[in-house]
């Protein structure tokens, strides 16, 4: 719950995804290999629905 | 000389025209990317400008900006696509023909695919996917002083998924700053079974919207918009009352590949999940918002298949096996 919060955190990852949007990622740059899908998932609750 | 012609100078198709010039010989291959205006928005800064948090000059960049020297950037309407005689014609700068394709057209929400949504369109139902569509919400939340304040998804897929929720609790906050969150009944009325897609992530925001007195109206499939009465009706006869209507109409690819006749009849392309092309076309990829693969519709989905894309057609060229595969992995 608080990455859904009104912290300084969220607002300065917000102003760096920005940076990164610009100067990483339109530029084409390389950030890791794309295969993360279940990296943080709760497979069991998935499975359940 | 051959030719890598880019379709869309959004974010997938800028990320692949850079990528692809890095990764070719200048001295071998002309790269051109073709695009109707030259306005880059930063789309995730659009959900701010409504709260006044974010300009105009804060989300909106020039297109020529981020395209890498060594690239030709032509401005004008598509006019047709054909796949067979693989030429690209535009509405105002002639034809491009090319060895390699690749389209990132994006899609776009339109309130005239709901019955009565476009006459209500910045008068009692507002929006936020356009920067114009922002300063018209801007507005309107402006002069609100009470009442109920309704968010309503149409239908799924639509660009970011995350975004209605995230407007909802921007709206939750600038309630409470001007002090009338109380004289508010906030209500987010959603085609999905409850706040999100997912059922992890649906149940940690239910409880989210529950904290912050949001009231979640699911299964909601909207049939009609009535400005006169300020009423949205599903296709089951219920209805919902509103004072203020935040729509996220339903979101379509591009006509013009509908009417190319290379999309399904939402303009989506249909290509392999896993390797983006189109069936019987290898020469053609397509990623991005465009697309008919079930993944969310975000800059950080087209960013992984970027990666994809470009170390396919690099083994294309070089008549090696295409390994990649798409998982839909954003971040």
């Amino acid at each position: 719950m608080g990455l859904l919060k009104d912290t300084k955190f969220n607002h300065i990852s917000k102003l760096l995804f920005k940076w990164a949007y610009y100067n990483l990622l339109l530029a084409g740059t390389w950030l890791g290999p794309p295969s993360l899908q279940l990296v943080g998932k709760r497979m069991e609750m998935i499975q359940k629905k | 000389m051959k030719k890598l012609v880019i379709l869309g100078a959004g974010c997938g198709g800028t990320i692949m025209a850079n990528k692809m010039r890095k990764a070719l010989d200048r001295k071998e291959w002309d790269i051109t990317i073709i695009d109707r205006d030259n306005h880059h928005d930063y789309q995730p800064g659009y959900l701010f400008v409504p709260f006044g948090i974010n300009t105009e000059k804060e989300i909106r960049k020039t297109k020529r900006e981020f395209i890498k020297p060594g690239i030709t950037f032509v401005i004008s309407e598509l006019a047709n696509v054909d796949w067979e005689k693989q030429v690209i014609t535009t509405e105002t700068a002639g034809k491009f023909s090319y060895d390699i394709l690749i389209m990132s057209t994006g899609c776009e929400p339109l309130p005239e695919e709901v019955e009565g949504l476009a006459e209500t369109w910045n008068k009692t139902a507002y929006g936020y996917y356009t920067y114009d569509d922002c300063i018209q919400l801007k507005k309107a939340l402006a002069q609100f002083e009470g009442g109920r304040l309704v968010i309503n998804i149409a239908e799924m897929p639509i660009k970011c998924p995350v975004a209605p929720l995230e407007f909802a609790f921007l709206v939750d906050w600038h309630l409470h700053q001007r002090g009338i969150r109380d004289k508010v009944d906030l209500q987010f009325v959603t085609p999905l079974t409850g706040a999100f897609t997912k059922p992890v992530a649906t149940q940690v925001l239910n409880q989210a919207c529950k904290e912050k007195n949001i009231n979640i109206v699911p299964n909601f499939a909207i049939g009609a918009v009535e400005g006169d009465r300020k009423v949205i009706q599903a296709y089951d006869g219920t209805e919902v009352e509103y004072d203020l209507l935040v729509s996220i109409p339903p979101n379509f690819g591009s006509q013009v590949m509908i009417d190319s006749d290379v999309a399904d009849p939402m303009g989506y392309i249909p290509v392999d999940k896993h390797t983006l092309q189109p069936e019987g076309h290898d020469n053609v990829w397509v990623l991005g918002d465009g697309t008919n693969v079930p993944t969310s519709k975000a800059g950080a989905v087209a960013h992984y298949q970027a990666d994809i894309l470009e170390e396919n057609i690099v083994a294309y060229i070089n008549g090696e096996a295409q390994h990649a595969r798409s998982d839909g992995h954003a971040l």
